[in-house]
């Protein structure tokens, strides 16, 4: 075909996406091609610039090929490139006919049927869905990904007799396929069998401990078993995110990285980014950077994953490109902040934190951070305006009266202290930090109408039950140093040394020293914190810069 | 990780009128049909106005709900209509996608049913607003109804994008605003709300379901994976947390949330239910949140709550995941004494069926029970358990609707239309779709979102009012008394308390059969989509013309028993009067 030719197939193309959402039909198909279904171009006028040019091209190969009669196999490559990447898009009605058109051109091919399959799964219609499949099983008959998509479908149908065939056959030739363990695992819940439930969903975990998809579902199957300790356990590993535990599936790999749209490459770097996955995360980000350099949050998301990747200079870079460019971006002002403050850099910080406050007044990530920032610059009473301020954005969130009875404390406020920590043991019973908390106060506080040795024990020894950890083993000994167990106090705290050193924590073990040598001299600690001992800002900033990519 | 994209909600179905698959065969002539749709002929003409401009804002696919209430004490059900307005400061009515045909504030519409010589019954719906007092030109949302000041009189609790409103009834049809001094205001994005005596204080409290965090200043710009701009998915923006508000027994509420409802963060709340899942006498409460983990408020019986939805088995699907959760209902609908329930979803996810074991452990039953595979195509929000065919079985309606425009849709306005589903109880744990031959009405695709469901003609089967987004009202009037064929028969009761005779939502009934299973019922206004429904009660007793037992557990816990109670009828039982 001519340069001007085939312009003049786009123009057409173009002109017929306008109307194509009134359904006019395509032009008259050639003579020797078979009655194929109407496959109109959807309205392309408000689709991102390089979707639109995805769409015509795709649409100007496909009246190539109808106008040059061309033979069934190339059509059929045509309409089905042009179904696959509607199909991308969802845009599901205008993708059928082309791949039912491509189907039927090239029957033996597996590819139609199958994401047919899908489509109808994404419309709702399951049994359509589940004869598509089985078209395309009928093809491949050794297919995994489409036998274990077969059975997910017939057990959301409540078909199980007919699922649990197509999984066995699959686990027989690889029994640790996790996608397959994991649906035998789900058909047995919905068949009440508990134990093989079990089981199952024990084996997909071991099969691959990184899907954390099946952590919830095998926690109704310990409940149903009558294991409820090992059911609480996963519940707190559950996945978050809605994953799924899919088996891999190269051909809807090629759909879900088709659509070369700005949106596109955001949904596909955040997938890529919740799953850990930073390489591909970053190079889908830079690429939706390349098509939409003004959009700020796929920038923030570059140098998120950056970050993740281990790239700091790179992602300060980025992140300071992207505040410069966007100011009013919130996130980005934010996670700017982390990252400065993971560096030491307070005071560049603290201005970043204030700038995402002032385009997002209820960002309350930023103001506990910028409390923390100036508790730790001895600017006490500002923090505490901020931690008020965070109270009456958001009264669910437990660190801020958390830190701010560290404030108090800070400020010999220590009954005022005592009480918010009292307060929020409460009203969040099972958040153990306001134990924590409370118990170091009640034994360390300077103040003797506040400190309570006994009181402080006991708590303490309700927490070490449930951790172990320095903080919490540090409260312990000092509780134990104000009830007078001064030696007992002293052998704990040489544990912590010990522990810590061989962590590597040289820095550590120094300051644990500290209340070793009042211990040893019998005397108690009247400093519940060091200001090391509020939030490590290095070793949150990873989980803070992540988090930010939720906040829009 | 959340997107802000209409691709959040990547599972969309081309639904546009329904699934254009699967379109049901008509039902044939109207007098066969189960269900007519009966607003206009009877006065109840009203268009929901959404405010749409082409700005693409937030609210504008929620709203609005719709309430049946009893608010004049003559023995019908009244019906208030949500109405909406232009959003944004600078928006101008001229600039509004859709001209609006109905005044733009909440109606209120009182029932002037009359009971013809012979017996037939005629429904007549007069809009009283104008002198009843109510002005709600806010950006309506939804509707609860409970009577907080215990003298009889149903009062009304309005959520809005903004300011809500609680208005007293001041028993002469006119209702005062009260909201200021009650201390409910909440300024916040709230849809659903349900009034119940949490502390068994014999005062009614309140449970306000606030959505998120939105100003139109704050409004995002979404598009699908193509780059057509669209409604933004509720993961765009904060949860906002919900409120409990304790009744004090004069006029005024406390804001108990933060001591009442211990160390959990709210989601996005949009459907809210009542009811004792654990039978221990007290009532719970259950929030469908939308894109999170819903909630489950157990009561501790000491003025406070804790969450148990997660262990509980509620929070999220039988895999793991969160889903849209918009409209829900609490109902026995298996017969064995406790109540379970149903949450509706977005297109491609299905309704969530959770079966209770009786001590407030659920299953998730949707597949099992065909309902989650057939409402897969659908977006669904109002929704209730209800006894079309009076079986003694509870059947399921689900009023439905896009809050997208389908991908690749750009006829019409508002392309979000979507048809109605009725299932019926196949008494095995699972239902049966009969919605193609419940009438043209559920062929007809709207934005469906409130449903309230009542004997709006008093004649013994429960009736539908539907809210549409930016469509008109449906009074959807049960025909099944009315066809003739084997006779069903029925028992209705409405309960009420000693002090002031008002409804006592979160009682229950038991209704003893000889020689059948006993069903168990409860008294509530509260649950299906921002809506408020009658709260009397009625039971299918199928063709047994027995007069049941009645066995009643107040709110307070004390149990009374009515030994004969007749059927066919509408019944008050008044707390500490059986016999």
């Amino acid at each position: 075909m001519t340069r001007r030719t085939r312009v003049a197939s786009v123009i057409m193309i173009v002109a017929l996406g306008v109307a194509g959402a009134c359904g006019r039909p395509a032009p008259a198909p050639a003579a020797n091609t078979r009655q194929l279904r109407e496959v109109t171009a959807p309205d392309v006028s408000k689709m991102s610039t390089a979707v639109r040019e995805q769409v015509r091209e795709r649409f100007a190969t496909l009246n190539a090929a109808r106008q040059h009669a061309a033979g069934d196999a190339e059509l059929a490559a045509a309409y089905g490139a042009v179904g696959e990447l509607l199909l991308a898009a969802r845009y599901l009605d205008d993708a059928e006919p082309a791949l039912l058109n491509a189907r039927e051109l090239a029957p033996k091919d597996a590819t139609w049927p199958y994401f047919l399959a899908h489509l109808y799964r994404l419309r709702g219609t399951l049994d359509q869905a589940a004869a598509s499949f089985r078209d395309a099983l009928a093809l491949q008959p050794d297919g995994v990904p489409v036998r274990i998509w077969l059975a997910s479908t017939y057990i959301d149908q409540g078909r199980y007799d007919e699922a649990q065939p197509l999984l066995d056959a699959v686990v027989q030739r690889d029994p640790r396929s996790t996608a397959a363990l994991f649906q035998l695992g789900r058909l047995a819940l919905a068949r009440r069998d508990f134990p093989r439930a079990v089981s199952m969903l024990e084996s997909a975990a071991r099969s691959d401990p990184a899907a954390t998809a099946v952590h919830y579902p095998l926690a109704l199957a310990y409940r149903g078993a009558g294991r409820p300790a090992e059911a609480d356990k996963e519940l707190r590993m559950r996945d978050q995110h809605n994953s799924e535990v899919a088996p891999p599936d190269p051909v809807m790999d090629r759909l879900t990285d088709l659509l070369e749209g700005p949106q596109a490459f955001e949904v596909r770097g955040t997938d890529a980014l919740n799953r850990g996955e930073w390489t591909k995360a970053i190079d889908s980000f830079q690429r939706g950077v390349e098509v939409a350099p003004d959009n700020p949050l796929l920038r923030h998301r570059l140098a998120t994953a950056l970050f993740m990747a281990g790239n700091v200079d790179e992602a300060e870079r980025q992140f300071v490109d992207v505040a410069r460019r966007s100011p009013e971006y919130a996130p980005a002002q934010y996670s700017l902040g982390v990252l400065l403050e993971s560096r030491g850099r307070d005071a560049e910080a603290a201005g970043r934190y204030a700038a995402a406050v002032k385009e997002q007044p209820t960002y309350v990530q930023a103001r506990m951070r910028m409390a923390g920032i100036l508790r730790r610059s001895g600017r006490a009473n500002e923090a505490l305006e901020q931690y008020e301020e965070i109270m009456k954005i958001d009264p669910r969130l437990p660190d801020a009266p958390i830190e701010m009875a560290i404030t108090l404390v800070r400020l010999k406020r220590y009954a005022e202290a005592r009480d918010r920590l009292i307060t929020g043991m409460n009203a969040f019973p099972d958040h153990p930090g306001f134990a924590r908390a409370l118990a170091r106060l009640l034994a360390a506080a300077p103040d003797d109408r506040v400190r309570d040795g006994r009181r402080a024990l006991a708590l303490t020894q309700t927490l070490v039950k449930a951790d172990q950890s320095t903080e919490v083993g540090e409260t312990l000994a000092m509780s134990l140093a104000e009830t007078g167990r001064f030696s007992e106090a002293a052998a704990i705290q040489r544990d912590l040394i010990a522990a810590a050193q061989n962590g590597g924590r040289a820095d550590l073990a120094a300051q644990l020293q500290e209340n070793l040598t009042l211990y040893e001299n019998h005397r108690a600690c009247r400093t519940p914190w060091r200001d090391e001992d509020v939030g490590d800002v290095s070793a949150a900033a990873p989980d803070a810069i992540r988090a930010a990519v939720a906040a829009r | 990780m959340l997107v802000a994209l209409l691709a959040a909600a990547v599972v969309s179905a081309i639904g546009c009128g329904g699934s254009a698959h699967e379109r049901p065969a008509s039902s044939g002539s109207p007098a066969a049909a189960w269900f007519v749709d009966r607003a206009a002929e009877t006065g109840l003409r009203f268009v929901h106005f959404n405010g749409m401009s082409g700005a693409h804002y937030f609210p504008e696919v929620m709203p609005p709900g719709v309430g049946l209430l009893d608010f004049d004490n003559d023995g019908d059900l009244d019906v208030y209509l949500v109405q909406g307005r232009m959003l944004g400061a600078d928006q101008r009515i001229d600039q509004a996608t859709m001209k609006r045909s109905t005044p733009l504030s909440g109606r209120l519409f009182r029932n002037d049913l009359t009971v013809n010589a012979n017996g037939t019954r005629t429904l007549r719906f007069v809009d009283v607003t104008d002198r009843s007092g109510i002005r709600a030109t806010a950006y309506g949302m939804g509707v609860a109804a409970g009577d907080i000041d215990n003298d009889g009189w149903i009062d009304l609790y309005l959520t809005n994008f903004g300011a809500n409103q609680l208005y007293r009834n001041n028993r002469d049809g006119t209702f005062t605003d009260i909201t200021r001094e009650s201390g409910t205001s909440n300024v916040a994005f709230s849809v659903s709300a349900t009034f119940l005596d949490y502390d068994r204080d014999g005062w009614l409290d309140l449970y306000v379901a606030d959505y998120v965090r939105y100003t139109i200043e704050s409004d995002r710009p979404c598009t699908d994976l193509a780059g057509v701009r669209g409604y933004c998915p509720p993961q765009v923006y904060t949860a906002a947390p919900d409120h409990l508000y304790r009744n004090r027994g004069n006029g005024t509420f406390e804001d108990v949330t933060n001591r009442a409802l211990l160390g959990r963060s709210f989601g996005r709340g949009l459907g809210v239910v009542a009811a004792d899942f654990n039978k221990d006498g007290w009532q719970d409460i259950y929030v469908a949140n939308d894109g999170g983990e819903n909630l489950l408020w157990v009561n501790l019986r000491n003025g406070t709550f804790r969450d148990e939805a997660l262990t509980a088995g509620v929070a999220v699907t039988a895999d793991g995941h969160t889903e849209a959760s918009m409209g829900v209902d609490a109902g026995d609908f298996d017969n064995d004494g406790d109540d379970d329930l149903v949450v509706t979803e977005l297109n491609g996810e299905g309704s969530n069926l959770y079966v209770n074991d009786g001590k407030g452990l659920f299953e998730d039953r949707s597949a099992a029970s065909g309902l989650g595979p057939a409402t897969l195509p659908f977006t669904g929000f109002g929704t209730a358990w209800f006894d079309f065919d009076n079986d003694g079985w509870l059947d399921l309606l689900a009023v439905n609707g896009r809050v997208q425009a389908a991908e690749g849709t750009t006829a019409g306005t508002f392309p979000m239309q979507q048809r109605k589903l009725l299932f019926r109880n196949t008494r095995n744990g699972r239902f049966e779709d009969v919605s193609q031959q419940a009438g043209a009405i559920f062929e007809e695709p709207q934005v469906g979102r409130g449903a309230a469901f009542g004997d709006i003609d008093n004649d013994g089967d429960e009736d539908v009012l539907v809210a549409n987004d930016t469509g008109p009202t449906q009074l959807l009037v049960n025909t099944l008394n009315d066809r003739g064929g084997a006779a069903t028969h029925w028992l209705g009761v409405r309960l009420v308390g000693t002090a002031g005779r008002r409804d006592m939502p979160g009682a229950s009934v038991e209704v003893i059969r000889a020689g059948a299973p006993s069903l168990w019922r409860r008294v509530h206004a509260d649950g299906s989509y921002a809506s408020a429904s009658d709260p009397r009660v009625l039971v299918g007793l199928g063709e047994s013309a027995d007069a049941p037992r009645v066995r009643v557990q107040w709110p307070d816990g004390r149990v009374e028993e009515w030994k004969s109670v007749q059927i066919d009828r509408w019944q008050t039982l008044v707390e500490g009067t059986s016999r």
